[in-house]
């Protein structure tokens, strides 16, 4: 297992270094009911789950049973209707303020969504250099490690592109690029090759367990593809909200 | 997280500090370059509700503002007087005579200034020129007392105007525009003391004034005379009973003294002028003194009344072009809000990745808020300088000329005067409620997003 974090903790986080180490994700008696004027949904029932650092987590189930939300919720993009949350043993109380929380995202998570999410007005450049923006990074800092990103996704003839002129694979690893730019500790995958033919499919899977083996990042990924979730370090599954292995 | 924090803190300082505010200046620009055509209409709605609202203020502005001479305007009050039968029936309005000027208005306590004008409908054009023989020019001309002068603040270029002597001597001196000497003499300067032709009679100009812009019709002229040379000036003092005959008077009030002392110190005189008129007529006439402000004289969207006894009238005057103004800003600034705001709404989803990705509220409304005030400044600048071509464009025609009651006078020429037009006030007034709006139109949808969960701002439909 990769530690590269460890040259960068302070004496007092060593004390603590052994937690932080064992457990990155861990979700206590999570619940999440979606309310509408008349129908309930409990997308998420008495959940709990830890994942470790340095996992490469895939998560299954047909669909509507909760995936997403379980996703959303981790990356701290939803908020659960009750339970804990701790991240990188913080514990994420809903009263962090917007800043603590942005900053928190910025540096600690990275996304790849189903759907990409890429900003369609930027470039490949601007759009995955953007967590680096936010993070009052400077411009030619913020250039450099860009390339560097882009050049690891394979992507460094596409620089100046827009996402409307690239492949769906291509625009997957621009988005894979932009999770990883900040050197996030944890990556969050919602469907990362949903969209992509078998073959874009695959090569994205290998870019993904490539971050985990060599630089020792924390992945959950949802899927679909028993294929794919084989190929992760462990495998969960859920049904109508509850995890049920 | 605080390892993170105080990793990032040490080497990002100096670029923060010079890089933040640039930052955003230069995110708004490749917003404005991203969606051209967004910006266009931006820019475009926000340029014709500020150039719209600018051309009605700059019209009020000419007629109810200190404006080069009528720099008093405040303090400015036109005396004139109506006749009515006495079951009401309005029979017409007057001036007055010398004598009245002399009895009823020199000693006035609340004066500052009285001075004496020969009413327009009294006065035509005339053609002049330097000596029998050469080219004539037509000029609009101004019979007046010497303190027409000081009652409008005239900048004399040369020379000083008539004098009390000159006024009763009926001396054929005259005080002209520097446009007027320079159209006669080819000069501005030393045409004091040279002479004109004017009606196959030699005149002497005494002095040379700065040239007023024909839309204050109240103090413009090509030539100014005393009073006492107008030729039918025998005429027009004839027939009629004791104060009244063709001079309007012009009362400038002491500071701190309103309409209604003045209207006080008159009353008297209105029982004796009574009481003359029905001794020499045996008309038993009503007689009311017409004391009214600039303002009242100059918007009149209410009609007038004989008596015109009402003050509080100001605001009801002056709520209809203000109104008018609001509703020439507001329909297309809020026209432009909904696109504002629809656009907005279709960057919910953009806003949602952003701050997936660490970006803060406030950055992010930092950011909307940067990008619309630099596109409503953009409008703002492109509106004034519409403003300018437009009123440029018709300052000569007929509807132009007829919002400063001019069609019956018509000037050849309207010669505009920067500082008329130069009206930061108006201008910031216009631009700050636009900028409100559109902040708000693009604000408060920005706000609802930010408020939700992220991903309900990610899913968003685009
Ligand atoms: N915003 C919402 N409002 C109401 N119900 C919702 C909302 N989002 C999700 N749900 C419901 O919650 C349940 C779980 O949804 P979720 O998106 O997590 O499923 P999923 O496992 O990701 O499915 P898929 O594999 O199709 O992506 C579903 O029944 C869904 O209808
Ligand atoms: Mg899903």
């Amino acid at each position: 297992m990769a530690l590269p974090i460890m040259g960068e903790m302070s004496e007092g986080q060593r004390g603590s270094l052994i937690y932080i180490m064992e457990t990155i994700i861990k979700l206590t008696n999570i619940n999440k009911v979606y309310r509408t004027e008349e129908i309930e949904t409990q997308a998420l029932e008495n959940v709990n789950i830890e994942v470790e650092k340095g996992e490469f987590l895939s998560v299954m189930g047909p669909s509507g049973c909760g995936k997403s939300t379980l996703l959303n919720i981790m990356g701290l993009l939803d908020e659960p209707t009750s339970g804990e949350i701790e991240l990188c043993g913080t514990k994420i109380s809903p009263k962090l303020s917007d800043e603590r929380l942005a900053e928190f995202r910025n540096k600690t998570l990275g996304f790849v969504f189903q759907s990409f999410h890429l900003i369609s007005s930027l470039n490949v450049i601007d759009n995955v250099q953007l967590p680096l923006l936010y993070r009052g990074v400077g411009y030619s800092e913020r250039i450099r490690r860009a390339k560097e990103v882009i050049d690891r996704v394979g992507l460094s003839h596409r620089m100046k592109h827009t996402p409307v002129q690239l492949s769906g694979g291509q625009c997957q690893r621009v988005a894979i690029a932009r999770a990883i730019i900040g050197n996030p500790e944890i990556i969050l995958a919602d469907e990362p090759t949903g969209n992509l033919d078998s073959k874009m499919g695959a090569d994205i899977l290998g870019l993904l367990k490539q971050l985990n083996e060599e630089d020792g990042r924390t992945i959950v990924m949802v899927t679909h593809n028993e294929q794919q979730a084989m190929q992760t370090k462990r495998i969960i599954k859920f049904l109508d909200g509850r995890q049920i292995m | 997280m605080e390892k993170t924090i105080n990793k990032q803190s040490g080497w990002q300082l100096p670029s923060q500090l010079w890089g933040r505010g640039s930052l955003y200046l230069r995110q708004a620009f490749a917003l404005i370059k991203e969606d051209k055509q967004f910006s266009f209409i931006y820019i475009a709605g926000t340029a014709v509700a500020i150039a719209s609202a600018m051309v009605v203020a700059l019209v009020l502005h000419i007629r109810m503002g200190n404006i080069y001479p009528e720099v008093n305007r405040d303090r400015t009050i036109y005396v004139g007087s109506n006749f009515t039968r006495s079951d009401g029936e309005y029979i017409g309005f007057s001036g007055y005579s010398p004598q009245a000027v002399e009895e009823m208005f020199s000693k006035l306590e609340c004066a500052e200034v009285v001075s004496a004008v020969i009413g327009p409908e009294y006065v035509f054009h005339f053609t002049v020129c330097k000596e029998i023989g050469q080219q004539e020019v037509s000029v609009s001309p101004k019979f007046t007392d010497p303190n027409f002068f000081r009652l409008y603040e005239f900048k004399f270029v040369e020379g000083k105007s008539y004098n009390e002597k000159n006024l009763k001597n009926a001396d054929r001196c005259v005080v002209i525009t520097d446009a007027l000497a320079r159209k006669l003499y080819g000069t501005t300067q030393g045409v004091v003391g040279q002479s004109m032709q004017l009606d196959y009679l030699p005149y002497r100009v005494v002095g040379v004034v700065k040239e007023v812009s024909p839309l204050l019709k109240d103090s413009a002229a090509d030539i100014y005379m005393p009073y006492t040379v107008q030729d039918q000036w025998a005429r027009l003092q004839d027939g009629r009973v004791g104060y009244v005959g063709s001079l309007e008077v012009r009362v400038l009030l002491k500071k701190g003294y309103t309409r209604e002392m003045l209207m006080d110190e008159l009353e008297p005189y209105k029982a004796k002028y009574l009481s003359m008129l029905k001794s020499t007529t045996k008309e038993d006439w009503n007689w009311y003194i017409q004391v009214r402000p600039h303002w009242r004289k100059t918007l009149n969207f209410f009609g007038e009344e004989v008596n015109d006894a009402s003050t509080t009238d100001l605001l009801a005057n002056l709520s209809m072009p203000a109104l008018f103004m609001l509703l020439l800003l507001l329909l297309p600034a809020i026209n432009l809000s909904g696109m504002v705001s629809n656009q907005m709404e279709a960057r919910v989803a953009e806003m949602g990745i952003r701050k997936a990705f660490g970006a803060k509220k406030r950055v992010l409304l930092n950011e909307v808020i940067q990008e619309n005030l630099v596109l409503t400044l953009c409008g703002g600048i492109v509106g004034y300088l519409l403003s300018w071509l437009f009123i440029t464009a018709v300052h000569n025609s007929a509807v132009f000329l007829l919002l400063f009651n001019r069609e019956e006078d018509p000037v050849e020429n309207v010669s505009l005067q920067l500082d008329m037009f130069f009206t930061p006030t108006l201008f910031l007034i216009a631009f700050v409620c636009c900028a409100v709006l559109n902040l708000m139109a693009a604000l408060i949808p920005a706000w609802k997003s930010l408020k939700k969960p992220i991903v309900e701002s990610l899913n968003q439909k685009k």
